[in-house]
């Protein structure tokens, strides 16, 4: 072989190594224990550092051959990584004629596959099928190379093997291509797992991928949960008592529409009935409403589902027709097409109150923790609202009760700056609440008030309260006035800041009063002395006259019964017993007692009717009348005896005096006694009154209903009012020629 | 020698009652005082000198200086050989002395002005 054909051939297997990727194919020659390159392509490397294998160039490293060496004919497969980069290496030693060592060789390099196998991992991240297709690809190019290889080999072999060198390039026979064919079909193998590997790699990676997919879209749902969660808890902060239902409403809609319900509802419980309401119902579209039918529903302790939510447990059914519930129950959740459902019960202290749930009427709906996780933090806020609107209805009633009082009411911090007033408080001061806000309540008093003020606000602060002290206070125009006031310290449970909460009483009018009660109270005194006098007076002063008068008349009469023959001595001894007795009369109406100055006593009745006949009769000339006590001896009253003999004895008087002078007049005194009462009656067959005319005016004042002489007309007045202090009543019965009946009833206790 | 006094300050009263006793032929000893005090410092002497009390007394309950009441207090106090009888003699209406002569045993013994003659003559025939 010539050298230029020596050169053709090496630029012919260049050629030929960089159309079928591999980096050398290149025959040494064992010589003398070293290794001499007989034949070599160059590579991209040799290119780039102008470092070409020359012919009988020497191998650096001998024992790189090493395993073919040992076994001639057989192709011998080895990895590589040296400055010529990382590869595989076939490698195929024989013997020549003149029993030298031929090997031929051939590499290929792995870094640029690896890099592409990389640059496919990477890319499978985003789409192991797209790796998958590229390794597929790759695989099949390699293969078709391979065999492209394989058939070239052998065709250089044979071409080879023609050439007449005398120096003997490389030369393949059949059997050699085959064998070398059968080499890179191993490869190929290996490569195949390679890529199995890769495949393995890649569905690992993408069931990573997977999973960070499902984790992604779990945190994206949690956020939407914490995100839905926080649009519904913000709006209840600060929420208005008026705004809470519209909130609670759109509130349901947005769980509902979250978890892809049909319906959502809020309902409350009473256990003790065993009923329940549902208050707030939110339906997807085109389903139906069902509020109105559920109201005053019969639930029963018992039943499953209210047993689970007395125990704060969820009631979840994936599918209505596996429940087993009482018919009442299905019935209900049928009638309302539910497939499945979710409830959570509303636990206020460990108590069910009610319960809070979704419906899914169009599918069936699989539990998930979610929706669980969903209600029961939506159950919470719930009732934490429902517990904020009974504190604030609570608070209204309170300050609409404090602000309406019909007493001050007024809240200061310690040192007096006003965070509450009510209406009484502002306006008697001549203020609204709202200009007093902020202010020092030292606005409602002068400064000598204020002096007076701070020796019971001492008092306050070292013992916690003052209790009804009288205040003065000053109106925005000066005036003074007094006010009752309470006042205690309290604390703020949370700040434990002090603050005075104080009660004022307008005693304005309390205090006029009392003014006008004391005067009246001196003046009633000054009166009542006035009657004792008069009363001394009557009963001893004017008396004394009136009792000398008739004794000097008595005595006249005994010592000189002459004068007595004149009409006018006659006249004036009646007069003077007229005086007498009206001054006796006087006396009585003047001494008479109310009924709690009496002392009553157990009276034998029958005795008392005997004194009072004897008294009767002393002004009365006692005629052919029978006086007939008809009281059993042994009758008792619980009365006043002084008062009670004076009415009987003057009735008594009264009917011996107006009797008819007959052969068989008679007075009649009977007594009866009932459960609470006693009756006494004293009947007479005397002249009689005549009732029709003067029956409104019996037993007033100065009315007389007889022309005898001596009547004066007092005494029926002065029974009357004593029967009354008794407690009792007078009443008579009388007709005119036949008789009167008066009965008097008294209490019997 | 029996002794009636009177302890009466109106002098009617005691032309009044001297008169009904003496036309009863009462011949004994009439004392009278214008009021209890100076009735009492008369009774106090007496004890004092071992001079017997009256018989019986007629006592006022309205008088100046001493009313009734009081005489009776002091009286009381002076310890006694022998009682007299004492009546309550008053023109007074009020419930209330009737009650007070009540309470000191005097409820037999208390007597209206004028006093009434057939009363008087019981008494005096008693005594």
């Amino acid at each position: 072989m010539t050298p230029e054909d020596y050169e053709k051939q090496v630029e012919r297997n260049n050629q030929l190594c960089k159309k079928l990727g591999l980096q050398y194919l290149w025959s040494v020659l064992s010589l003398d224990s070293q290794i001499v390159f007989t034949s070599a392509t160059n590579s991209n490397l040799d290119d780039k550092n102008s470092n070409y294998a020359k012919f009988f160039d020497v191998h650096s490293d001998p024992n790189a051959f090493s395993p073919a060496l040992e076994k001639l004919n057989e192709p011998v497969f080895s990895t590589f990584q040296n400055e010529w980069g990382e590869g595989r290496m076939i490698l195929v030693s024989k013997l020549d004629e003149k029993n030298r060592i031929y090997i031929i060789g051939a590499s290929i390099q792995l870094k640029e596959l690896n890099e592409l196998l990389f640059r496919s991992f990477l890319l499978a991240t985003g789409s192991g099928f797209l790796l998958f297709l590229v390794v597929w690809f790759l695989s099949r190019i390699l293969s078709k190379k391979i065999m492209y290889i394989c058939s070239n080999v052998s065709k250089t072999a044979n071409q080879i093997q023609k050439g007449d060198l005398d120096i003997e390039m490389p030369s393949f026979d059949v059997i050699e291509a085959i064998r070398l064919t059968e080499s890179l079909d191993q490869m190929r193998n290996q490569l195949k797992i390679r890529i199995l590997d890769l495949e393995t790699q890649n569905n690992i990676l993408n069931q990573i991928l997977n999973e960070k997919n499902i984790a992604e879209k779990k945190a994206r749902k949690y956020s939407e949960i914490q995100s839905i969660l926080i649009k519904i808890s913000s709006k209840f902060i600060n929420i208005s008592n008026e705004g809470i239902n519209d909130s609670i409403k759109l509130s349901l809609k947005e769980l509902g529409e979250f978890v892809g319900a049909d319906r959502a509802y809020i309902f409350d419980y009473d256990w003790e009935i065993e009923k329940c309401w549902n208050r707030y119902e939110w339906c997807a579209d085109g389903i139906s409403s069902h509020i109105s039918n559920l109201q005053n529903v019969t639930i029963r302790k018992t039943d499953p589902w209210s047993q689970k939510h007395l125990n704060g447990e969820v009631v979840s059914i994936e599918d209505i027709n596996l429940l087993t519930e009482r018919e009442e129950n299905l019935k209900l959740l049928k009638e309302q097409g539910i497939r499945s459902l979710i409830s959570y019960p509303l636990m206020k202290d460990s108590t069910c109150i009610g319960f809070v749930g979704f419906d899914w009427v169009t599918k069936n709906h699989k539990y998930i923790e979610e929706d669980e996780n969903l209600l029961s933090i939506f159950s919470n806020i719930l009732i934490n609202l429902r517990m904020r609107k009974e504190i604030n209805e609570e608070l209204a009633q309170f300050k609409t009760i404090a602000d309406h009082s019909q007493y001050g009411k007024v809240i200061t911090d310690l040192s007096g700056k006003i965070s509450y007033v009510n209406n009484f408080y502002a306006n008697i001061h001549g203020y609204q609440p709202k200009d007093l806000i902020g202010k020092n309540h030292s606005i409602f008093h002068s400064e000598k008030q204020m002096k007076d003020l701070n020796q019971e606000l001492e008092t306050l602060k070292s013992e916690g309260k003052f209790e009804s002290s009288l205040v003065w206070h000053s109106h925005k125009n000066g005036t003074e006035f007094p006010m009752l006031m309470t006042a205690i310290l309290l604390n703020n449970d949370d700040s434990k800041t002090e603050f005075i909460a104080a009660t004022a009483l307008d005693v304005t009018d309390l205090i006029q009063s009392q003014e006008r009660i004391k005067k009246l109270l001196e003046k009633e005194r000054y009166l009542n002395q006035n009657i004792q006098n008069f009363t001394y007076i009557v009963s001893h002063n004017l008396r004394i006259h009136s009792a000398n008068m008739l004794g000097l008349l008595q005595v006249a009469k005994e010592t000189e019964p002459d004068l007595f023959k004149h009409e006018i001595t006659q006249m004036l001894l009646r007069a003077s017993q007229n005086l007498e007795e009206t001054i006796r009369d006087l006396n009585t109406v003047l001494e008479l007692k109310s009924a709690s100055q009496l002392q009553k006593s157990n009276i034998n009745l029958y005795e008392l009717i005997e004194l009072s006949i004897q008294n009767g009769l002393l002004d009365v000339q006692k005629q052919n009348i029978d006086i007939l006590n008809l009281v059993h001896k042994n009758d008792q009253v619980f009365s006043e005896s002084i008062y009670l003999k004076s009415i009987l004895s003057h009735i008594i008087g009264n009917a011996v005096r107006y009797h008819k002078n007959l052969e068989n007049s008679w007075v009649k005194i009977s007594s009866e006694r009932f459960q609470h009462i006693t009756k006494i009656m004293v009947e007479d067959n005397g002249s009689g009154i005549d009732l029709v005319r003067n029956g409104a005016d019996l037993f007033k004042m100065y009315k007389k209903f007889h022309d005898s002489p001596d009547s004066k007309g007092l005494g029926l007045y002065i029974t009357q009012i004593q029967v009354e202090a008794l407690g009792g009543n007078i009443e008579v019965e009388s007709k005119i020629g036949e008789g009167s009946k008066f009965t008097v009833t008294i209490p019997n206790e | 020698m029996k002794e009636i006094c009177l302890i009466e300050d109106d002098k009617i009263q005691i032309f009044l009652i001297e008169k009904f006793i003496k036309k009863f032929g009462y011949t004994g000893k009439i004392s009278f005082y214008e009021n209890g005090k100076l009735a009492y410092e008369e009774m106090k002497r007496r004890f004092e000198n071992i001079t017997p009390f009256p018989d019986l007394i007629f006592l006022d309950l309205n008088m100046p200086i001493w009313d009734g009441w009081l005489f009776l207090d002091e009286f009381n106090k002076l310890p006694k050989s022998h009682l007299p009888i004492i009546y309550i003699l008053t023109s007074s209406l009020s419930e209330e002395d009737l009650k007070k002569a009540e309470d000191r045993g005097f409820t037999n013994r208390y007597l209206q002005k004028p006093l009434d003659y057939t009363i008087l003559k019981n008494i005096l025939q008693n005594f």
